[in-house]
């Protein structure tokens, strides 16, 4: 099955499981909005996915995802990727650490602290909001983390603080973290060493 | 039990001693073989990774994870708080290869960790 014969829902849904590696139920899939039960049976009747005991991708399945990622690729010069990348990768790690920071604050009911994280997330913020808007012309799809990236952070400003950093919600850690393995997926890089 | 250090990390998430069978879970297809077994006694996880969203599906069933990479700040460590799973990073000296699945594994709290040679 081509990947361009999927639906925008369909595809987010095979990236997020592929990314997983395996879910058990649409639960486990953080982030996705749509219909998944129709998503998930369109993906199995394409061949794309298993769903039994676990929701896991096929050989097909990764296949179709590597030729998507090749195709969005193409479009891309090599100095837009290293120029994005070299102005992603510092944010990347600001933000893992403002996650630790985060956690460490809510740990130590350190109020200073959590002020202090929350208000370098708006001016790390403010950065990815710009570099993602600088670079849609080329990269259009990344727009839609940026939209998820600003809802996560409105909520952490209206005091819902778990989407600064928890795993169980469309957090901005989450959020960034997809969006970093995205762009390592279609950039096909390896992730810094830590 | 006999406990043999095998090597050591940084415990970066809930230290403290842990004790529980190995599993090691290395790439995609492992995970999804590990996931499709049925549950039994949960498991310390001996990975290669330290970020990417395969940490969360590993993390959500471990009893403590080791990564072979990784440091303080990185998103194995985060998601291991989260859960409140114990967690040892930068456990480079560690060799995965050598390990067989079901042997006793503990982390103690300095970040090292041991494994049980019965006999």
């Amino acid at each position: 099955m081509d990947a361009q014969e999927l639906s925008p829902g369909a595809l987010r849904l095979l990236r997020l499981v592929t990314f997983a590696g395996a879910v058990r139920d649409a639960q486990e899939l953080v982030g996705f909005q749509g219909d998944f039960a129709s998503s998930i049976a369109v993906l199995q009747v394409g061949g794309l996915v298993e769903t039994d005991p676990v929701i896991a991708p096929t050989d097909a399945g990764i296949e179709t995802l590597e030729s998507w990622y090749a195709a969005d690729r193409r479009h891309l010069r090599e100095e837009d990727k290293s120029r994005f990348l070299g102005r992603f990768q510092p944010l990347d790690r600001e933000v893992k650490r403002l996650a630790s920071l985060w956690q460490e604050a809510v740990s130590r009911d350190d109020w200073d602290k959590r002020l202090q994280a929350v208000e370098e997330l708006s001016a790390l913020h403010a950065k990815a909001v710009a570099l993602i808007a600088e670079f849609a012309p080329v990269l259009p799809r990344f727009v839609e983390f940026s939209q998820r990236l600003a809802l996560a952070h409105e909520k952490v400003l209206d005091g819902e603080t778990e989407f600064f950093v928890a795993v169980r919600c469309d957090s901005y850690h989450t959020i960034w973290f997809q969006f970093h393995e995205d762009l390592l997926r279609l950039l096909q890089r390896e992730r810094e060493p830590e | 039990m006999a406990w043999i250090e095998i090597g050591s990390g940084l415990f970066a998430s809930q230290p403290g001693d842990v004790e529980g069978p190995v599993r090691v879970v290395i790439g995609l297809k492992a995970i999804v073989e590990w996931m499709r077994e049925s549950e039994g006694e949960p498991s310390i996880i001996v990975t290669n990774v330290a970020g990417g969203s395969a940490v969360s599906t590993i993390i959500r069933r471990a009893k403590a994870i080791v990564s072979t990479i990784g440091g303080p700040n990185s998103h194995i460590v985060v998601v291991a708080r989260d859960y409140n799973v114990p967690c040892i990073v930068g456990a480079g000296s560690l060799d995965p290869g050598a390990l067989q699945n079901g042997t006793r594994m503990r982390m103690r709290r300095d970040g090292t960790i041991e494994i049980d040679r019965p006999g």
